[in-house]
């Protein structure tokens, strides 16, 4: 500490609160450091800081902690390190700041301040600066900021530049960086297009009898917004020594009053400000129809390159026209931000002859004459002669493009159909479409029904002949008298059709061997069976030897018959 | 009674007169084809953008034909217009898919295109779909399933009626094929439909649009498409588009005069 003051205490057990600063007299504008020690707590809280009167506090504490060992006891000291600056003459008191440590508040003493108006000295600074500089010199100068604009009425867009000077007496202060590096807050430029000049400058500079260490940064500013703005205060944090709290210095902010473009703006002025030319080239003058060319044009000059408005570009007549996304390439140069920017576009002549590229305006406003200003290229004539078919286009500059390569032309147009089909649904979108989806289903369905009606009446037709059989073979026998034919044949014929009603099989399926099986199958007596054979027997003698005689009359045929067919019903129905 | 009468004559003779002032008006109006005929004759005497306006008319009129898209593609094309050459092949080969002049001038279009967009990024589904929709219409992919329906209906109902049919064995697995050949054309036709109702393909028609990360200039830019470059409308905003390359990896906004849907009103 430059000077030393005695420590005001507030000790209760072994825990001891004070309050210290580094000088008791000082000039306005000359920093102040208040120390906060708290000794014998391991986890304090920060303390609590009131305003105080006639000094301003400049950001946030820094803070120290240190260790002991006291008679076989360890505890620690933190020290909390607070920057001011004074504000106006008079006494000014740091009223007592609380500490509290395991819920006991703490308080230090009160302590007095005097300060003075005489004992600094304002040392004024060269160069282009319209904002008061803040001169934080204690006699003799030590170290100071200072921020300026070059022009503080600038018009909307035109480019300013802020520059921020830290001064600092080479003789009293070691080299930079020997306890860290100065540390720089920027104002936010809130209105402003902002270029941040990455390098800053460092230069020694003679102010009256003394030699300064000089860093400067500067910012180039384009207004986006008309009316009045104002660059807040840029601050520095400047280390010292490893002992002391690093100095905190504030520029003072500057206020721009932004004015709008004059009127009587060209018809083709898209906004551009600063001093600018045009130019076009192609890099063929000589082509074929469907044949590209690479037109590249360039606008160079002075101002916001980056932000730069397009060109309004002329009608491309006879040309097919593919952009890409131009380039900008810019940099600081005395201050100022010149640069360029490309825009390369392919172009397709459409038809044979000389063709012409027209001239492509740029209007732009000069602030520095105060007037807008028509640039334009000059028009390129083209010399085009009839193409061989369609040739692929090159890439386009940019990347990320590739064109297959096209052997033809596009096939010819097609005659006219016969009839133009109205826009609607379509097929698909008409009910009666998913309608006739259903036809199948039905037919389908049909199908099944009919199936089961043609089964349900087969087998209603089998069980009513089944049922009539016997009936209708006792008729037929008392029928078979009058028709004068053979008994035998009469009585098979009238047995067949029996056993083809009973049996539901066909009469041409009832051979012998069949109807055996049969009988067999729905245990028919064999004596029974027996019969029937020799009924069929007979009737087969008498068709093929009816030489051989019947030794039976016609009615004993058919008595015998109705008796087998009784006893052939009841057999087949056990 | 008598002045009823009157009116009634009157009446009829008025309706029978504005009868034949219409009859002969539309006589008199020229037919879609007639007025295709014209655009083609513009075409050939290579009034272009002539031509272009007349196709549109009778598009906006309410036809659709492959052919008639064709021709605008040309007509387009010949104009200097890739962006709207491609969009309209595309819709000729969306209603006649095998037209392999179609393919040839809508290949030829795409690579006048500046950008490559890559495909990729489909479900199995709607590639399936897209594959589908390259060789049939909706329309024949329709008439298919429905004929292989009835022909299944037919062997069933054979199977069914006819039960002691010779070569029974031949007619059920003429059955069986037919009947899973309807299954998958049926969903062949569905996921075409649903395809078709989904379908938000759309093209860049102006040369060079600037695609921003919100709707609205102020935002900042994402990246740029030229004319004819495909791409799949997400979003609509106040004159904006969101738009989409395949995979979604790329997505941003356009103004919307700058994008038209493939799909004309999707």
């Amino acid at each position: 500490m430059a000077v030393a003051v005695p420590a005001v205490h507030a000790q209760q057990r072994d825990i001891d609160v004070s309050a210290e600063v580094n000088k008791n007299e000082l000039a306005v504008g000359e920093n102040l450091t208040l120390r906060v020690n708290i000794d014998g707590s391991l986890n304090p809280q920060q303390p609590t800081i009131p305003e105080f009167d006639g000094l301003r506090q400049m950001g946030p504490p820094s803070i120290q902690r240190q260790t002991w060992i006291r008679g076989g006891t360890s505890g620690s000291t933190f020290a909390y390190l607070y920057q001011f600056v004074a504000t106006r003459v008079g006494t000014v008191t740091i009223e007592p700041i609380s500490v509290t440590i395991s819920g006991q508040t703490y308080r230090t003493e009160p302590i007095k301040v005097e300060v003075f108006q005489g004992l600094v000295t304002s040392t004024p600074v060269p160069g282009q600066g319209q904002s008061p500089e803040q001169d934080l010199s204690v006699a003799g100068g030590s170290m100071f900021v200072t921020a300026s604009v070059d022009d503080d009425t600038p018009y909307l867009g035109q480019q300013i530049t802020y520059t921020f000077k830290f001064y600092r007496r080479s003789a009293l202060f070691p080299p930079f960086g020997r306890y860290g590096q100065p540390r720089f807050a920027p104002p936010g430029f809130s209105g402003f297009w902002k270029i941040q000049q990455p390098d800053q400058d460092e230069y020694t500079e003679t102010i009256g009898s003394n030699r300064y260490q000089v860093v400067e940064l500067t910012t180039v500013l384009f207004p986006t917004v008309v009316g009045t703005l104002v660059i807040e205060p840029a601050g520095l944090t400047v280390p010292i020594d490893f002992f002391e709290a690093p100095n905190y210095l504030e520029a003072e902010s500057i206020v721009v009053e932004v004015l709008p473009l004059p009127p009587g703006a060209p018809a083709g002025f898209t906004g551009a400000v600063g001093k600018f030319n045009i130019s076009a080239d192609v890099d063929n003058t000589d082509g074929k129809v469907n044949e590209p060319v690479q037109l590249t044009v360039r606008v160079v000059g002075e101002g916001n390159i980056d932000s730069l408005p397009d060109p309004a570009w002329p009608d491309f007549d006879d040309w097919r026209v593919f952009e890409s996304p131009s380039d900008t390439s810019s940099r600081l140069i005395d201050g100022r931000l010149v640069g360029t920017r490309t825009y390369q576009s392919v172009l397709v002549p459409q038809k044979a002859g000389a063709l012409t590229v027209p001239e492509i305006g740029y209007a732009y406003y000069d602030p520095s004459i105060e007037e807008y200003v028509e640039a334009a290229s000059q028009p390129i004539v083209m010399s085009i002669a009839e193409g061989d078919g369609m040739s692929p286009l090159p890439p386009l500059p940019g990347g990320g493009t590739a064109v297959e390569r096209a052997g033809s032309d596009v096939r010819h147009i097609k005659p006219v159909p016969s009839s133009l089909r109205e826009s609607g649904g379509g097929l698909t979108g008409s009910a009666m479409y998913w309608a006739v989806w259903g036809v199948p289903l039905l037919a389908i369905a049909s199908a099944v029904a009919w199936r089961r009606r043609q089964t349900a009446s087969e087998s209603g037709l089998a069980a009513a002949r089944k049922r009539n059989a016997l009936p209708a073979a006792r008729n037929a026998l008392a029928r078979a008298g009058e028709s004068g034919a053979d008994p035998r044949v009469a009585v098979a014929d009238i047995l067949l059709e029996y056993l083809s009603a009973r049996l539901d099989v066909s009469v041409t399926g009832l051979t012998h061997e069949a109807i055996d099986k049969w009988l067999q199958s729905l245990g028919v007596p064999l004596d029974l069976a027996v019969q029937v054979e020799g009924v069929l027997g007979a009737a087969e003698m008498a068709k093929y030897a009816p030489e051989i005689g019947d030794s039976l009359a016609a009615t004993e045929h058919f008595d015998r018959a109705a008796k087998l067919l009784n006893d052939l019903d009841e057999a087949i129905d056990a | 009674m008598k002045r009823f009468r009157r009116h009634i004559v009157v009446s009829l003779v008025t309706l029978g007169g504005f009868a034949a002032v219409v009859g002969v008006a539309l006589a008199q109006a020229p037919s879609p084809t007639d007025l295709m005929e014209e655009a083609n004759d513009q075409y050939e005497r290579g009034e272009y953008a002539a031509a272009a306006q007349q196709y549109e008319a009778l598009i906006d009129s309410g036809y659709e034909d492959a052919t008639l898209y064709y021709n605008l593609g040309n007509a387009y094309f010949r104009n200097g217009d890739v962006g709207r050459a491609v969009l309209n092949y595309l819709r000729a080969e969306e209603l006649s898919p095998r037209d392999a002049d179609i393919r040839a001038n809508l290949e030829l279009a795409r690579s006048r295109t500046v950008d490559r967009v890559e495909s990729g990024g489909e479900s199995l589904f709607a590639s399936v779909s897209n594959a589908a929709r390259r060789w049939v219409t909706v329309g024949e992919m329709g008439v298919i399933s429905l004929l292989l329906w009835a022909a299944s209906a037919i062997a069933i109902g054979t199977l069914i009626v006819w039960r002691t049919i010779p070569r029974r064995t031949v007619v059920w697995n003429g059955a069986f094929v037919a009947t899973a050949a309807t299954l998958v054309s049926l969903l062949l036709l569905v996921s075409m439909l649903y395809a078709n109702s989904n379908d938000d393909s759309a093209v860049i028609v102006e040369s060079t649009v600037k695609v921003m990360s919100g709707p609205g200039d102020q935002y900042e830019e994402e990246f740029t498409l030229h004319s004819g470059a495909q791409v799949r409308l997400v979003d609509t905003r106040q004159g904006w588009v969101r738009i989409a390359l395949p995979g979604d990896d790329l997505q941003g906004w356009a103004p919307s005069d700058t994008v038209e849907a493939l799909r004309p009103g999707g």
